[in-house]
């Protein structure tokens, strides 16, 4: 036969052939798409085995749970939660108390409480000095609870773990003059808490590396102290100005807590933080 | 809703095509485009021409269907594609060599193929046409898969080996088996090789 012969021979094959070909075809490619997610879910699973055996456990045997969270150099301006995910959120101030009150009885260690037993001492201390004062230091202007920015699908109030300075941290979030903002509050260590320290101060005890008014770093453009009149005192605060940012961080002690806010100074001004005290 | 954005059933463009709507060529250019150009591509080895068998495929499913109402539109398509392609191979062959894979594959079926050119009746043509459908049809699906994979559509031997998730060699092998299989039954059958 010729070649044109067995060509127009195969082209008049069978539409049944064809039919049974294309649904082999799809088979394969579904076969395919299966395996390959398959595959990646397993190299995945391998991968995050290969972590815990090569990372994890190691870290573990040598420092304890406590070897997971991170050293108490922290830089000082960080916007954002921090390394530990694990944060507890509210509406309102009574609802973060009770949550610091509910106890861990199933051992879950879902709760405030719960985690105690693998967050370390600072944590501890924190935790157990919330439940022994059932209050938290919250913030007030003119004596009145600040307005919370509630908006939808954002909390008011959030609890981080571990934070700034590797310290739990509550951060409440108000709204003022149009601008929703956050003002952070953390107890001082024990260690600290009645030694009268400014903020650059109590910083540089915390966590010597991180900024301070004698530490500074690339991105800031000044730190310095300053004098800020509060609504009931004067404090001794430590104001950073950056260097890509119109928003300056503040931080001071008030009392037994350290007070940092990242704010604009044309909208947070110095007539609200004569406003501000801490309940 | 805009129907250039959904991948619609072969169903639906079919019916598309009874109602004279000329969507039915813009929904078989957004389903099977990329297909059908693959095995133009096969068979032409050339980006123009290929675009023109595309367009010509368009014309012979419009002007098909209906009468025709396909229940698997892309066997359908495949068959016209086929042929257009062919034919524009074997126009263009006669002014330049084509190194194609529907070339290199027609040369694996060299021992099928006579240099004297016989008279060609549309009546052998079409008995060699069922003779080899049965022998296709009976084939484990692998094979029937690798024997349509490379000789109708015209895909390369990597191309099969992936689809089939085995090595180009095990694709030779059973190449090597369905012609022997072939061979033999054609022969059988009085053909002269």
């Amino acid at each position: 036969m010729t070649e044109k012969k067995l060509v127009s021979a195969i082209t008049e094959l069978d539409g049944d052939i064809l039919d049974r070909y294309f649904v082999m075809k799809q088979d394969l490619e579904r076969k395919k798409k299966l395996n390959k997610r398959i595959f990646i879910k397993w190299v995945s699973l391998a991968a995050c085995v290969a972590l815990i055996i090569s990372v994890v456990i190691p870290k573990v045997r040598k420092d304890g749970f406590a070897g997971l969270l991170p050293s108490n150099n922290s830089s000082f301006g960080n916007d954002s939660p921090g390394i530990y995910q694990t944060t507890f959120d509210f509406d309102t101030y009574e609802d973060m108390i009770r949550a610091f009150r509910k106890s861990d009885f199933l051992g879950f260690g879902d709760t405030i409480n719960g985690l105690k037993s693998v967050l370390g001492e600072e944590y501890t201390y924190f935790v157990d000095k919330v439940n022994k004062n059932r209050a938290f230091p919250r913030p007030m202007i003119n004596n009145e609870e600040i307005t919370y920015r509630n908006r939808e699908g954002f909390f008011n109030i959030i609890f981080l773990v571990s934070e700034l300075y590797g310290l739990p941290w509550v951060w409440y979030f108000p709204v003022y003059n149009g601008q929703e903002f956050s003002i952070r509050v953390t107890y001082l260590p024990e260690s600290i808490a009645d030694e009268n320290l400014t903020a650059s101060e109590a910083i540089k005890a915390i966590a010597p590396d991180a900024i301070n008014i004698d530490n500074t770093r690339e991105g800031y453009e000044n730190v310095y102290n300053k004098h800020i009149k509060l609504a009931d005192r004067e404090v001794t605060a430590m104001i950073c100005e950056l260097k890509a940012d119109t928003e300056n961080i503040i931080a001071f002690v008030y009392g037994d807590v350290l007070v940092n806010i990242k704010y604009d100074p044309e909208k947070i001004t110095e007539q609200w933080f004569s406003e501000l005290s801490f309940k | 809703m805009k129907l250039q954005n959904i991948i619609m059933s072969d169903g639906e463009i079919v019916e598309l095509y009874w109602r004279r709507d000329e969507q039915a060529i813009k929904q078989t250019d957004i389903k099977y485009k990329k297909f059908l150009l693959s095995i133009a591509n096969n068979i032409v080895c050339d980006a123009w021409d290929g675009e023109e068998c595309l367009n010509d495929t368009y014309m012979g499913a419009w002007n098909s269907i209906p009468e025709a109402r396909p229940v698997i539109l892309k066997s359908f398509l495949t068959v016209i594609m086929r042929r257009v392609a062919i034919n524009r191979f074997y126009v263009n062959k006669s002014q330049k060599r084509i190194v194609s894979e529907f070339a290199v594959s027609l040369s694996e079926l060299e021992d099928f193929i006579a240099d004297k050119d016989d008279t060609q009746s549309e009546m052998e043509t079409k008995e060699l046409a069922k003779i080899i459908s049965n022998y296709v049809r009976s084939l484990p699906d692998k094979q029937m898969y690798i024997f349509v994979s490379r000789y109708y559509i015209s895909d390369s031997l990597g191309k099969i080996s992936e689809e089939l998730g085995c090595s180009v060699s095990t694709v030779k092998r059973e190449i090597k088996k369905i012609k022997q299989g072939l061979l033999k039954l054609l022969e059988s059958e009085g053909y002269k090789l």
